[in-house]
């Protein structure tokens, strides 16, 4: 069975994340608040959004043509799509807000290792 | 007043979890139609937008910049939220010269966007398409057709994209033998078909048709619209309306041609019409009238029917509110009216019987003003009748009347309008007239120039001064500048000639007037010295006009002047003249736009600070530029339809200095048609205007309104935004030699709520402390409101005065369920940029107190209502707000006031008046003015029954003091009659004689004969002595004293003696006539004619001696009127106890007319001071009932004892917490007076 990749701006990653350094993406996120009465508590809550959510993508190392493409990414300002291909069929809007990595070379192949993409979701698409 | 909540809401607010909603509405404060826009480029070479909405929601735009060398196309596109421009210059012409003519603008199927667009290249006409992405990359262009612009005349150009995902275009252009418009087609917008002439029936081919619009509607219909050419004039001018046709099929067959405007003559014409269908059955056709004038005829000036011999004058206008004030007259003031250059509409009529109205003396007696010598200023309008000067001040709606003589009763009938200008007199038997008059905004003065006079026609004396523009009457205090008599001026002749004209320059010190016929001269004084500095004449200055001077003006120690042709003794002098005041020099302008002896000038004014003067006659408006001393004429001629009969004769003229939009009067022999026009210094007037058509059987079309506010705006294209379906607009707005692109969106509405920073607070705060409700939050996207980012399509959103409204709320199963939690304004943004920080905008909003608090009157009107009613005038009539933003209840121990304000702000007055009463105004959640008392007594409004809401409790007295006794005082409203110590109030003295006499003399207790006394009492200081043989017959007595106590009358008396004179005078000289007589001979004899000579003489010589000084002093005990103090003090007789002192405070009262109106504030001031000393402050859960100045209970958190208390003071705050934290939610903090 073929490995669906991720996509980001429409680039279509060589290399996912593996699972464990995808982050949360299935639950939304909720503004809520308590209020301390003197005798009691009032609670606020804010409808449900996965707008404002943080997702953070973690490699343990990438190839260097996936890193310079993500790299232009990064540098370039603006909303981009990403698609997590999780499954659900949805896609977001981010905007890439970190993008740390270290740069190795090893038996003559350039790559990136301890990579982190943070992506902010801006809306869905 | 607690609000009433829905149930559901009630329960969810009461509740312990909350689902909170908030919106925070951006509005406009005004209509939403006509539009004002801003400007989209700063190019001044732009014009010809097209626009239209992508279906991404991007908003994109093209438009063509004419450039030196190569015009250049630009197209603008939006982010897809339609947050920001960003623009591109999509061709840029070849060739040096070529330049872009027509272009038009579609979504393409994909998603790209399609151009097409017509240039020039030598003498060649191409039509391209152009085909980019949506963000601007060109893909590909190619020439459709071309031709020679030589040969064929063409115009416009469109496109749209059909349901059926084809392209149609149009554009008109003659064929070579008849006027078509062109189809072409195409399925792909590269390759095209056509293109062909449009069969469209009802249309003659030999008439021109331009600028083709399309639009296809919900039904199907493809829409053509056009403008067609229906008449040629004889100088090329074009008569032209707005037609369309309607396709079923897409545009293969076309429905006969329909007419929809009517326009009917070349002054105005229908142009550059567009439409866009906003709902079904419903569209808005715009399109751009083009005019030589805008003309409002004296009917609607007078708001009746009125001949035409009633013309318009007086002209000012007011480039702050953009009103125009004129006068209707003819013998009489027929009206003043009161004309929204923006609407080119009259808003108000003032005259007899309007409400307000003038008095009807104004109506009814000719003014004898100079004509156009009554110069208003802002919104002050001036107007006379005899020696009356009524001042309108629009602002206020108030009329002011300055009578310098007594009108009181005129010529039989009754008036009511007595002298009120003090400090002014004239001769007994003299009348006055207003001559002219100027109001100094600057100075604050009103001037006025005065003729006196045996009659009203009589020259006989004039008099100049001035009267303080605030003075707040009813008495109004006359300065005087100067009084001069005419014949000391022309040489003996005190019936004088007529006045032509006077001029008032204040900044320069000068008031000069000329007059005509008999003594034509201009004379030239002083107004701060009062003294004449040049006096000039024909005789003394041979180039001085013979026939005098007609209307002048004075720029930097010039007189320019206009004057009477003499072709006998000036014939060479001809057009506008000018002295110099400094040489005396007189030098004449020719006009140079005709050749003629008289030129028929007349009204000069200044405009551009003297650099022109502008000038109406008998052959039209004409400008002569002072430095180039070039001449420009405004008639029928240069523009079409100027006027409404095509006569040229104006009376008077004003600039709007800033649109350059020239308002003038006609009138005159020449003219049938009476009334105002506007137009352009340069250019034709082009006005954007729409109709609403509605489709019910067939379409019907309203009447033709402002769709743009502005005179130079024109070639509109619209398109709607998709989320609210409101209209944008982009349009051309001319300069005098510029043109830019301008835009803006109808009903523009934003909710700011979703751009609410989490973790920061919106706050809401209400007092009864007389501060204006206050609003403050965070948003993101700082960058979109900034003001100074013309890229923004949000700018508009957070414009300082732009309009929130606030409503929050809870979410209840699903429905949203809201409350009114009142109106601001925005009054101050701050934003930030720096490196590495977001942009965030911070926000203060005021509620409308804000602009009542701003607003300062320098005299209110004199204020006889309750005090509910007075609050109501004071606002409505200072303000202008309508009575549907004032909820104003009866306020309870109300009485009628009798009072006025000066100098002081609307705010402060309504505060004023309200304290007085116990109450505090506050605007309402409602939006609406209203007042709610300060009670202790006050229903329960809200009941908390535990501390489950209560967050915290502090009891808080900071703001008390040890008051604890409060005094007020007043006067009475009436006054008290009281009598004084009698002293001398009169004194007299003089001589009688022999020739006898009996004088009554009338003395009054003061000069002003307005002192009262009573008791008079005379003294007569020096007596008379007993005459001969008259002792006891000399008097001097108090004869009657007046019963109203303002004078008596002393009667002084003594006996005639020249009978008793002429009789001694007899004696002597027939006594000198008798010979003596002997009574015997040889005895003495008796010189008996001796004898009687003698006694003759003797008694001729004691009359002849019978003269005598008189002297008396007059003795009375004057009468004072006086209004009694009236005090009541209230006392917190438990605090002076506790502390075992009494600390006072005195106050005067305001309306404190009686002891009990004073004990009424003492209890209430008192009050304040108590609960002050009772002042709590706590933190509860937010509950979207509770309001400013309810009355709630609360438990106390350690005791659980029920506490009532009033609230003072409420900031509601409203925070969704930011990610990681939960603090937040709606929180009320509340300042309490504990009852």
């Amino acid at each position: 069975m073929a490995v669906t990749r991720m996509s980001l701006d429409g680039y279509t990653f060589a290399r996912n994340p593996p699972a464990a350094g995808v982050g949360d993406i299935a639950t939304k996120g909720k503004a809520a608040a308590v209020v301390q009465t003197y005798s009691s508590a009032d609670v606020f809550e804010w409808p449900a959004t996965i707008v404002g959510k943080t997702v953070t993508l973690s490699w343990p190392f990438i190839p260097a043509g996936q890193h310079t493409t993500l790299a232009g990414k990064f540098e370039a300002p603006g909303s981009k799509v990403w698609n997590p291909q999780d499954g659900t069929g949805k896609s977001y809007n981010v905007a890439i807000i970190d993008y740390p990595g270290t740069s190795c070379k090893q038996y003559n192949a350039e790559f990136m290792k301890d990579v982190t993409l943070t992506l902010f979701i801006l809306s869905q698409v | 007043m607690a609000l009433t909540l829905s149930a559901e809401l009630q329960a969810a607010q009461d509740g312990q979890a909350h689902r909170p909603i908030c919106e925070l509405m951006s509005l406009s404060m005004t209509e939403a139609l006509p539009l004002i826009g801003q400007a989209l480029t700063s190019t001044t070479t732009a014009a010809d937008p097209d626009v239209f909405t992508h279906s991404s929601g991007r908003l994109l735009a093209v438009y063509q910049n004419h450039v030196a060398l190569k015009d250049t196309l630009h197209y603008v596109y939006t982010d897809v939220a339609r947050t920001e421009f960003t623009t591109v210059t999509a061709v840029t012409m070849g060739a040096d010269g070529d330049t872009i003519e027509d272009i038009a603008i579609v979504e393409l199927v994909g998603g790209n966007v399609g151009i097409l667009y017509t240039y020039i290249s030598g003498t060649t006409k191409y039509l391209v398409y152009e085909i980019i992405t949506v963000t601007g990359t060109a893909v590909s262009t190619a020439v459709i057709t071309s031709w020679s612009t030589a040969t064929y005349w063409s115009d416009g150009l469109d496109v749209i994209r059909l349901a059926n995902d084809t392209y149609l275009a149009v554009y008109c252009k003659w064929d070579g033998s008849a006027y078509q418009i062109y189809k072409l087609t195409s399925s792909n917008f590269t390759a095209w078909t056509g293109p062909t002439a449009l069969s469209i029936a009802g249309l003659d081919a030999a008439k021109k048709r331009r600028e083709p619009s399309l639009t296809q509607i919900d039904t199907g219909e493809v829409w053509l619209w056009f403008g067609y050419a229906e008449a040629t004039g004889a100088t090329g001018e074009i008569l032209s309306n707005v037609y369309h046709s309607i396709s079923a099929d897409n545009g293969a067959t076309w429905a006969a041609a329909v007419k929809l405007t009517a326009y009917d003559g070349y002054g105005a014409i229908a142009r550059y019409p567009v439409a866009v269908q906003k709902a079904a059955n419903q569209q808005h056709l715009i399109y751009t009238e083009v005019s030589g004038s805008l003309k409002l005829e004296n009917d609607l000036l007078y708001g009746g029917s009125i001949d035409y011999t009633h013309p318009a004058t007086q002209l000012h206008y007011d480039p702050v509110s953009g009103y125009l004030y004129c006068m209707v007259t003819r013998y009489v003031n027929d009206a003043l009216a009161e004309i929204n250059t923006t609407t080119w509409a009259v808003d108000r009529i003032w005259k007899a019987g309007s409400v307000p109205a003038w008095n009807s003396f104004y109506s009814v007696w000719e003014p004898l003003a100079c004509t156009n010598a009554l110069v208003g200023s802002g919104r002050y309008r001036p107007f006379s009748s005899r020696g009356a000067l009524g001042m309108l001040n629009a602002t206020t709606n108030v009329f002011t009347d300055y009578a310098f003589d007594d009108y009181t009763w005129y010529d039989g009938d009754y008036y009511g309008l007595s002298k009120n200008v003090t400090g002014y007199s004239v001769p007994a038997s003299y009348s006055t007239t207003v001559k002219a008059a100027l109001v100094d905004e600057t100075s604050r003065r009103l001037y006025v120039f005065l003729r006196q006079g045996y009659s009203i026609l009589s020259e006989t004396f004039y008099e100049f001064g001035w009267i303080d523009l605030d003075s707040a009457g009813p008495s109004h205090t006359w300065n005087k500048s100067f009084e001069v008599g005419s014949f000391s001026l022309s040489g003996g002749s005190d019936w004088g000639s007529p006045m032509y004209d006077v001029c008032i320059d204040p900044d320069a010190d000068l008031m000069m007037w000329s007059s005509g016929s008999a003594n034509c001269e201009l004379v030239v004084f002083s107004i701060a010295a009062g003294a004449r500095l040049r006096r000039y004449t024909n005789s003394g200055y041979p180039d001085f006009p013979y026939g005098g001077i007609t209307s002048m003006v004075h720029v930097d120690g010039y007189v320019y002047f206009t004057f009477v042709y003499n072709a006998s003794y000036n014939p060479e002098s001809r057009g506008l003249g000018r002295i110099s005041l400094t040489d005396d020099t007189v030098t004449y302008y020719r006009p140079t736009w005709a050749t003629l002896d008289s030129y028929g000038l007349g009204k000069i004014t200044v405009i551009d600070s003297g650099a022109k003067l502008m000038i109406a006659g008998y052959y039209g408006i004409t400008i002569f530029d002072v430095v180039t001393e070039q001449w420009t004429l405004y008639d029928n001629a240069a523009i079409p339809g100027l006027t409404g009969d095509g006569a040229d004769q104006f009376i008077c003229a004003v600039m709007d200095e800033t649109s350059r939009m020239i308002y003038a009067a006609t009138a005159g022999e020449q003219t049938t048609w009476t009334g105002l026009v506007g137009f352009l210094e340069a250019g034709f007037i082009q006005w954007p205007k729409y109709l609403l058509g509605e489709y019910t059987t067939s379409w019907a079309w309203a009447a033709a309104l402002p769709f743009v506010s502005g005179h130079t705006d024109g070639d509109v294209s619209v398109c709607l935004d998709p989320d609210d379906n409101s209209i944008f607009a982009f349009w051309t707005h001319y300069g005098s030699d510029t043109s830019d692109i301008w835009w803006d969106k109808e009903s523009a509405a934003m909710d700011l709520a979703p751009l609410l920073i989490t973790g920061t607070d919106l706050v809401a705060e209400w007092s009864v402390d007389d501060s204006p409700n206050r609003l403050s939050f965070e948003l993101s996207h700082g960058h979109l409101f900034d003001q100074h980012n013309s890229n923004s399509l949000w700018r508009p959103y957070l414009a300082k005065g732009r309009r929130l409204t606030l409503r929050q709320g809870e979410t209840v199963s699903a429905v949203d369920y809201w409350a009114s939690q009142g109106k601001w304004v925005v009054t101050e943004t701050a934003l930030s940029y720096k490196r590495g920080d977001y942009p965030s905008v911070r926000v203060t909003a005021l509620c409308d107190r804000e602009f009542l608090a701003r607003h300062q009157v320098v005299a209110s009107e004199y204020l006889t209502y309750q005090p509910d009613a007075a609050i109501e005038q004071i606002v409505t009539g200072e303000m202008g707000w309508d009575a549907g933003m004032l909820d104003i209840p009866a306020l309870a121990g109300g009485f009628v006031l009798n009072t006025q304000f000066v100098h002081t702000s609307v705010g402060d007055m309504v505060d004023t008046i309200a304290n007085r009463f116990g109450y505090f105004a506050i605007m309402g959640m409602d939006g609406k003015l209203t007042l709610r008392p300060i009670t202790v007594d006050g229903a329960t409004a809200h009941a908390y029954g535990d501390t489950t809401k209560l967050i915290d409790f502090t009891p808080d007295d900071t703001f008390s003091d040890f008051t604890n006794q409060v005094t007020v005082t007043g006067e009475e409203q009436d006054y008290t009659q009281g009598i004084l110590a009698e002293e001398q109030v009169a004194e007299r003295n003089g001589t009688m004689g022999w020739w006898g006499c009996k004088n009554t003399i009338r003395i009054y207790y003061s000069e002003d004969q307005q002192r009262r006394c009573i008791e008079p009492r005379l003294e007569q200081v020096e007596i008379p002595a007993p005459l001969f043989g008259l002792a006891g017959s000399v008097s001097v007595s108090l004869s009657a004293s007046d019963p109203g106590y303002q004078w008596v009358e002393i009667t002084i008396s003594a006996p005639d003696l020249r009978p008793a004179l002429a009789a001694a005078l007899a004696l002597y000289l027939v006594g000198n006539k008798i010979p003596d007589i002997a009574p015997s001979t040889g005895g003495p004899t008796w010189p008996v004619g001796r004898w009687a000579e003698s006694a003759g003489l003797m008694a001729c010589m004691m009359i002849l001696g019978s003269v005598a000084n008189w002297q008396f002093r007059i003795h009375a005990a004057p009468l004072s009127y006086f209004r009694r103090s009236v005090q009541a003090t209230a006392d917190d007789l438990l605090f002076q106890a506790q502390i075992g002192q009494v600390i006072g405070q005195q106050i005067d009262g305001w309306c404190c007319y009686s002891q009990s109106h004073c004990q009424e504030v003492a209890d209430f001031e008192l009050l304040l001071l108590q609960l002050q000393r009772r002042r709590v402050r706590f933190s509860k859960v937010g509950h979207l009932q509770d309001e400013v100045g309810d009355t709630i209970t609360i438990k106390h958190p350690y005791t659980g004892a029920t506490i009532k208390l009033f609230v003072a003071a409420l900031k509601r705050i409203y925070r969704q917490p930011e990610a990681g934290s939960t603090d937040g939610g709606l929180v009320d903090s509340i300042e309490g007076w504990v009852l």
